[in-house]
């Protein structure tokens, strides 16, 4: 391991651009891992704020120890003593669970708690209510903070004048807690139920994980998050004393004064989009913080920081992990410091394996695609056909219960990605003869329509393509780390994303930028083919006999067809729609754009043109001495201005800049002459360097044989025994679902497809757990085996048998994967126009069999995803 | 559907137009935390229009990309105070434009969305009064991130710059970058961060001399503690709120702002860009053409709307495309067959069909004969669907007779005179009026096939494609799609069979395979005869 954090600052080194792409480029298969990184270098922290009292930090992970009692005896005697027994002869524990006691300590980093809450609150408190994210810097060491406030959970208040009446311990007592676990997860549980009831076709929003936790939950006081003066207050206090916040900058009682004013001024209040009644803004928020510690140097952490944002959304989901487990712990006084520190073991846990895991050596699929050799893509393609075909030798038996055909049915199941790559986005038929590469399309695209690439490859590797949206991942177990890691090794063929190129591109600085301007200005271009507008930016200060030429603008003529523009929210679908092209082949969209976007569109470009004044303004040519610039606003109107003479680059660059070159005005695009005008300047130029190849999440996300369960990954081969992990799984699945992976777009189901070296089984398991088998003890359903998976697996079998090159193999099976999207097709076609049918008249009229039909049915819903919208996933 | 479009309406709103939006804001000594100055993206909201997209060149080309609406709704308030204004009286904003792309950059006051400007002013208020990295007073302010799904999420940089007659001697400032997808902007931190500490940098070293050349014109310290004396002197001489063109003495500090934020959200934008993965080792076998159909010309069929086989326009286009291709032209009036090869299998019986069909499959030529060119046009487009683009060499309507190698389909009039006997690879359909049983078209028509002696058994496509053609639930469209699946399947059977034949194996080698692909002694014919006319087809390509 050390040898391999050595080496990894080579990452950036051009003569081994692709190390961080494969994790490793020689032939060996031993796992590399990104970073060398610690559970110790994550502290996990927990403030409450309520406007009424101070801030209170209530958790901290590096200031808990959780020390064994020996006496388990007396728990087992006095159960109901416990705690208070504990606490009387032992002060030293603030808890007592499972026979650990957890006592407080002084952390071992100390850092400063007050200024820490003032930014995870902010130095005046803020109305809003949801949750929300924040990322701070924190400098000596070099850390990264990343907080997530939302509101404190709380019970019905009904349970509060419950508390009200009881003594003054209140919260402490053990009775009134034990029923606010069951109120809160009966709400949980009513928010579960309801969406597990909506089954797989729909959705609804308001199931999302933020607001299950937000949504009941209005009515409550906020007095039940107060913890009434125990014997804890002292030991907080301990960790550092909680003053008033107070504002740190210099314009503190200013800032105060205004926000007061802000607060009460109506005007600010209609903006607020969310605006709550101020009865809401009693009840006391939870801040929770992680903070990421880096090793200290500086080049690799730089590295490490880059690859920490770059896995946000990783960390998103491990954040949302502890939230679950915060909710939880802090409705259960006896137990807070029990689950808190469990929960917070986990997450630095989650966080050293994003860092520090064991991950694959050579990603088949991203590997053959970025591969720099020939050599090395023939050495890359051998192996894995090697992989594949002694795995079908040995395991694709009936005896195995065809455990390769049945697990990569699944995976192509449910890792949509692959979909795009056999069969790119077909474009209407019409066109077709036009089209060039997909590629270049996408290339166009998204300079076009900007999307979010890292997350276009997020979404690839998860199969959240089609619709219903779902996400998946893959877990090999067994007892044979060699047969899960070739398990992997060959299932990094079938889960697809694209490769993400990083463009390195500086701005010019200021001298060769102007140069750039020069010569841009000195080639005045017509900008429309009909000739009617030449937009013009000539030289004015060297050559002043040049004229500045102006012509009536093309938008004065809009106002007549302004009617035409189609309507914002109309236009907002379609470049919604657009901006997803990649992630769904073309059809889909235009379906969508076909149906959605209103024919007028088409016509206003037309009309415009039309309607755009051809007449030309006479030529104005006016040359101000030395640093003078012309703006021309209208026929005559001209604006001056001559920068003062001073210093700096800055001034520098713009006094060059005026007098190399003068800027043409817009005018017009008010209609009176009189008023102010948009100032036209070119596009600021930049130098592009060669794209890098770029280590988004693909490799990373790759797994290797693993002693332990890591739910962040997206493939994994994990040696653990199943019963250690499968509530982790089942719980890890149901937060996933909730996880709004793509904004507010609400992922419908999460999907593990489990394969069970030791059962030869695969399972497909699910966050909705009524798909579980009833009556026995599995965790999900049962994958059943396609056919035509099948067939493609053995045919590649013989080829390979017969000695045939890998190339060919490998072509072959993309052929055989291209028919079962052209099946999917059929498919497709044959359910949108029949009202109902059933399964043999499916599998009869298009000679399939009944396993095929899910896989097919997942493929569709990334082409027409009418079929899916209308039948939902699993056909039955 | 309906649920589809509302969630996409819910999700983004009109906040959608961008993609970031980048404002400087300031701290103002009398009206608080302002909004100075927005640059904001707009996209080209044409529908997604793919040849556009390839053609780049060819679109129009226009001042402004966004909503002209919006522009000219824009209120252009400009604010009295000097300090809270970026632009002057005369200029609204500043517009860059990228007509490559069609992206437009505007630059103004605020943002001319009233939704972006209502999230802009809020980001101000947070990043300059509320939210703070400071652990101790003295360090300078860092870079943080906050936001929600309401509100937005903001990359905020908060920064001061030196100001002479200002409160503490200084003035707040800061920037923000404001986007609707928080992963993005995470994931941007390290390119961000680095280039506004670049712009905030410059400025506050402008400021820096100014604020040196004022204090050494006029010490200010001194000035503040005689002020108690001379109050109303003070009061005169010093301006509480200035703006940041006199803080920094630079007149066009935001048209430079300006550049640097488009140049920021241009090339943030395209920081990281996804590559489209076509194996490579599949374009080198040369399988996949450069476009999106399949070599062998099967169309892939993604919607009903598109679909051709059996309406009007099929026959429409087919004309065209005779027209164009410069033959004698002839009276399309007369039967035909709307109902596709689904009617065709009717009207000629199964049995008929199959015979026709299996020797077309595997190479033969079908020469139909009738009096009525639209019939022969329909009957070959109804074969079409069945054959591979390679097989399918039509000649709609002929005078003369073309022999087997230069046409597989033939449409002649009963008047043409054929060879006699026909060549062995040739098959005739002669269509006549018939009894009053068979009607198409208001015509009653009798098909009679001619050809060599059937095998023992059909090709296994042919098997398949007679039982989809008899299964009623097969749509067209759907049957369509199954046919090129199905040919799809063949197609690869026979290529893989063939490549194996030239390495050397001998039939007998391949059983194994041919098992696994369901391939049976009758198909050998079809796979041998697919396999070379696919090579030679590929070759010549």
């Amino acid at each position: 391991m050390a040898l391999l954090n050595k080496l990894f600052p080579n990452k950036r080194s051009k003569s081994r651009p692709h190390f961080a792409l494969f994790g490793r480029n020689d032939d060996t298969d031993e796992s590399w891992v990104p970073f060398a990184f610690g559970p110790d270098q994550v502290r996990v922290l927990l403030f409450r704020e309520c406007e009424l009292r101070r801030r209170k930090i209530l958790f901290d992970s590096s200031s808990v120890q959780k020390i064994a009692i020996e006496s388990n005896k007396v728990s087992r005697k006095f159960p109901s003593l416990l705690r208070s027994e504990t606490k009387k002869t032992d002060p030293v524990f603030v808890e007592v669970t499972n026979g650990f006691g957890y006592k407080y300590t002084r952390p071992t980093e100390i850092i400063d708690l007050a200024a820490i809450s003032d930014m995870i609150f902010g130095t005046v408190p803020l109305n809003f209510q949801g949750a929300s994210m924040k990322m701070h810097c924190l400098q000596n060491p070099h850390r990264l903070m990343c907080t997530k406030v939302f509101p404190s959970p709380s019970a019905s208040s009904q349970h509060t004048q419950q508390k009200n009446s009881d003594d003054s311990v209140g919260c402490a007592s053990g009775v009134s807690f034990g029923e606010s676990i069951v109120m809160n997860l009966s709400l949980e549980g009513a928010n579960l139920d309801k969406k597990a009831s909506e089954g797989d076709s729909g959705f609804s929003g308001a199931a999302s994980f933020k607001s299950a936790s937000l949504g009941s939950n209005y009515n409550n006081s906020w007095s039940l998050g107060e913890p009434q003066p125990d014997s804890r207050e002292s030991s907080f206090n301990s960790v550092g004393s909680w003053l008033p916040s107070h504002s740190s900058g210099s314009l503190s009682s200013l800032q105060r004064r205004f926000l007061k004013h802000v607060a009460t001024s109506m005007e600010n209040a209609e903006e607020l989009p969310n605006f709550s009644p101020s009865k809401d803004a009693k009840r006391s928020k939870l801040g929770l913080a992680v903070v990421v510690r880096f090793s200290g140097n500086e080049d690799l952490d730089q590295n490490q920081q880059d690859f920490f944002f770059d896995h946000m959304p990783v960390l998103d989901s491990i954040i949302r992990r502890m939230h679950a487990v915060v909710e939880k712990a802090y409705c259960n006084r006896e137990r807070y410091v029990h689950l808190m520190k469990a929960g917070a073991d986990e997450l630095q846990e989650s966080v050293a394996n994003l860092f520090s895991s064991p991950r694959l050596p050579r990603p088949v699929w991203l590997g053959l695609m970025t591969a720099s050799s020939e050599k090395a893509h023939t050495s890359l393609a051998q192996t894995f056909l090697n992989d594949l075909c002694l795995l079908l030798a040995s395991l694709d038996t009936k005896s195995a219960h065809f455990f390769v055909s049945t697990l990569v049915t699944a995976v192509l199941t449910y890792h949509l990605g692959w979909v795009s790559t056999v069969l790119p986005g077909t474009a209407p038929p019409l066109n077709r003869q036009h089209l060039s590469s997909p590629n270049k399309m996408l290339d166009s695209l998204a300079k076009c329509h900007p999307y979010n690439a890292l997350w276009a490859q997020f979404g690839d590797l998860k199969g959240a393509l089609g619709h219903p949206l779902r996400v998946a991942r893959t877990i090999v177990t067994g007892s044979e780390s060699d047969i899960l890691n070739r398990l992997v090794r060959m299932l990094s063929y079938f889960i697809r994303c694209g490769s993400i190129s990083k463009n390195c591109e500086e701005r010019l600085s200021s001298d060769d930028c102007s140069q750039d301007l020069l010569l841009q200005s000195n080639c005045s271009k017509p900008l429309t083919s009909n000739g009617t507008e030449v937009s013009t930016c000539t030289l004015v200060g060297q050559e002043p006999s040049l004229g500045l030429r102006r012509n009536a603008s093309l938008l004065a003529g809009a106002s007549a067809v302004s009617s035409l523009y189609p309507s914002l929210s109309d236009v907002d679908i379609i470049s919604d729609k657009v901006s997803r092209l990649c992630r769904v082949p073309a059809e889909a969209i235009m379906w969508h754009v076909n149906n959605l976007s209103s024919p007028q569109q088409a016509r206003v470009e037309a009309v415009k043109q039309n309607s755009a004044p051809s007449e030309e303004n006479k030529l104005v040519a006016e040359e101000f001495a030395e640093h003078g610039v012309v703006f021309v606003v209208g026929d005559d109107d001209k604006i001056d201005s001559s920068p003062d003479s001073g210093s700096g680059t800055m001034e520098k660059y713009v006094a060059e800049l005026i007098k190399d070159c003068a800027v043409e005005c817009v005018g017009d695009f008010n209609e009176d002459q009189e008023g102010p005008r948009l100032l036209e300047i070119p596009i600021p130029p930049s130098e592009v360097r060669l794209p890098q190849p770029y280590n988004g999440f693909a490799a990373s996300l790759m797994g290797y044989s693993s002693l332990t369960y890591n739910p962040d990954l997206v493939v994994q081969a994990c040696t653990q025994d199943l019963s250690e992990w499968k509530e982790k799984l089942k719980r890890d699945l149901m937060l996933a679902s909730y996880q709004p992976l793509f904004e507010k777009e609400t992922v419908a189901e999460a999907i593990c497809v489990l394969g069970n070296v030791n059962k030869w089984e695969v399972q497909i398991v699910s966050s909705h757990t009524y798909i579980a088998e009833r009556n026995s003890n599995n965790l999900g359903v049962r994958q059943g085996m396609s056919q035509l998976v099948a067939d493609m697996l053995e045919s590649v079998h013989h080829l390979w048998k017969f000695g045939t090159p890998p190339e060919y193999c490998l072509q072959h099976i993309e052929s055989k994967l291209r028919e079962i999207c052209l099946h999917s097709h059929a498919l497709a076609q044959l359910l949108l126009a029949t009202d109902l049918c059933e399964m043999t008249q499916l599998t009869t009229a298009l000679n399939l069999e009944a396993n095929d039909v899910p896989l097919l049915l997942a493929v569709a819903s990334t082409h027409t995803p009418e079929v899916t919208q209308r039948y939902g996933l699993s056909f039955q | 559907m309906l649920s589809s479009i509302q969630r996409i309406r819910d999700r983004r709103n009109e906040v959608l137009e961008m993609n970031a939006v980048i404002t400087i804001n300031h701290f103002c000594e009398v009206h608080g935390p302002k909004v100075l100055f927005c640059t904001q993206t707009f996209h080209s909201s044409a529908p997604f229009d793919p040849e556009t997209l390839q053609q780049g060149e060819n679109a129009k080309v226009r001042k402004f990309y966004g909503n002209l609406e919006l522009l000219r709704a824009s209120p252009g308030v400009v604010p009295s105070c000097e300090a809270c204004r970026s632009l002057d009286a005369k200029i609204s904003g500043y517009l860059s434009s990228d007509h490559e792309n069609r992206t437009s950059y505007l630059s103004g006051q605020n943002s001319i969305v009233p939704g972006v400007c209502s999230l802009a002013n809020q980001a101000c208020l947070r990043s300059l009064s509320c939210e703070t990295s400071k652990v101790s007073k003295d360090e300078p302010e860092k870079p943080i991130f906050f936001g929600d799904c309401d509100r937005g999420h903001v990359l905020s940089m908060a920064f001061s710059v030196k100001d002479a007659q200002g409160r503490g001697f200084q003035r707040n400032f800061s920037i923000c970058v404001l986007a609707v997808d928080a992963l993005m902007l995470l994931q941007s931190w390290p390119f961000l961060v680095k280039h506004l500490q670049t712009i905030i940098t410059e400025l506050q070293n402008l400021a820096w001399k100014v604020h040196e050349k004022e204090q050494e014109a006029c010490p200010q310290r001194a000035m503040r503690l005689n002020a108690g004396s001379k109050l109303e002197e003070t009061k005169c001489s010093n301006k509480t709120a200035r703006s940041l063109t006199e803080l920094t003495g630079e007149p066009q500090v935001f048209y430079h702002l300006h550049c640097w934020f488009v140049w920021l959200l241009k090339a943030g934008a395209s920081r990281l860009q996804e590559k489209l993965i076509l194996p490579p080792f599949l374009r080198d076998v040369g399988h996949f053409g450069a476009g999106v159909e399949t070599e062998e010309g099967f169309v892939l069929v993604p919607t009903s709307a598109s679909i051709t086989v059996n309406s009007d326009s099929a026959e429409h286009r087919g004309v065209q495309e005779l027209e164009a291709s410069g033959s004698s032209t002839y009276p399309m009036i007369g039967p035909t067959i709307p109902g596709g090869i689904s009617e065709l299998y009717l009207l000629m019986g199964r049995n008929q069909f199959l015979l026709a069909a299996n020797f077309l499959l595997v190479g033969h030529q079908l020469i139909i004969q009738c009096d009525w060119p639209s019939l022969a046009h329909a009957v070959i487009q109804c074969f079409k669907c069945i054959v591979t683009r390679a097989l399918f060499q039509p000649e709609f309507w002929s005078s003369t007779y073309f022999s087997p190698s230069s046409c597989t389909l033939l449409g002649v009039s009963s008047s043409v005179r054929l060879p006699s006997p026909l060549p062995s690879s040739a098959v005739l359909i002669e269509i006549i009026k018939g009894d009053q049983n068979v009607k198409s078209n208001g015509q009653s028509l009798k098909f009679s096939v001619k050809a060599p002696k059937p095998p023992a058994r059909w090709p296994t496509l042919l098997t398949k494609m007679d039982k989809a053609l008899q299964n009623d639930f097969l749509t067209p469209t759907a049957l369509h799609c199954h046919f090129v699946a199905l040919k799809e399947e063949w197609l690869n059977i026979s290529r893989t069979v063939m490549k194996m034949l030239q390495t050397g194996k001998s039939a007998s080698d391949l059983t194994p395979l041919m098992t696994t692909f369901g391939a049976q002694a009758q198909d050998w014919q079809l796979i041998r005869h697919w396999g070379v006319i696919h090579s030679v087809n590929s070759l010549s390509n």
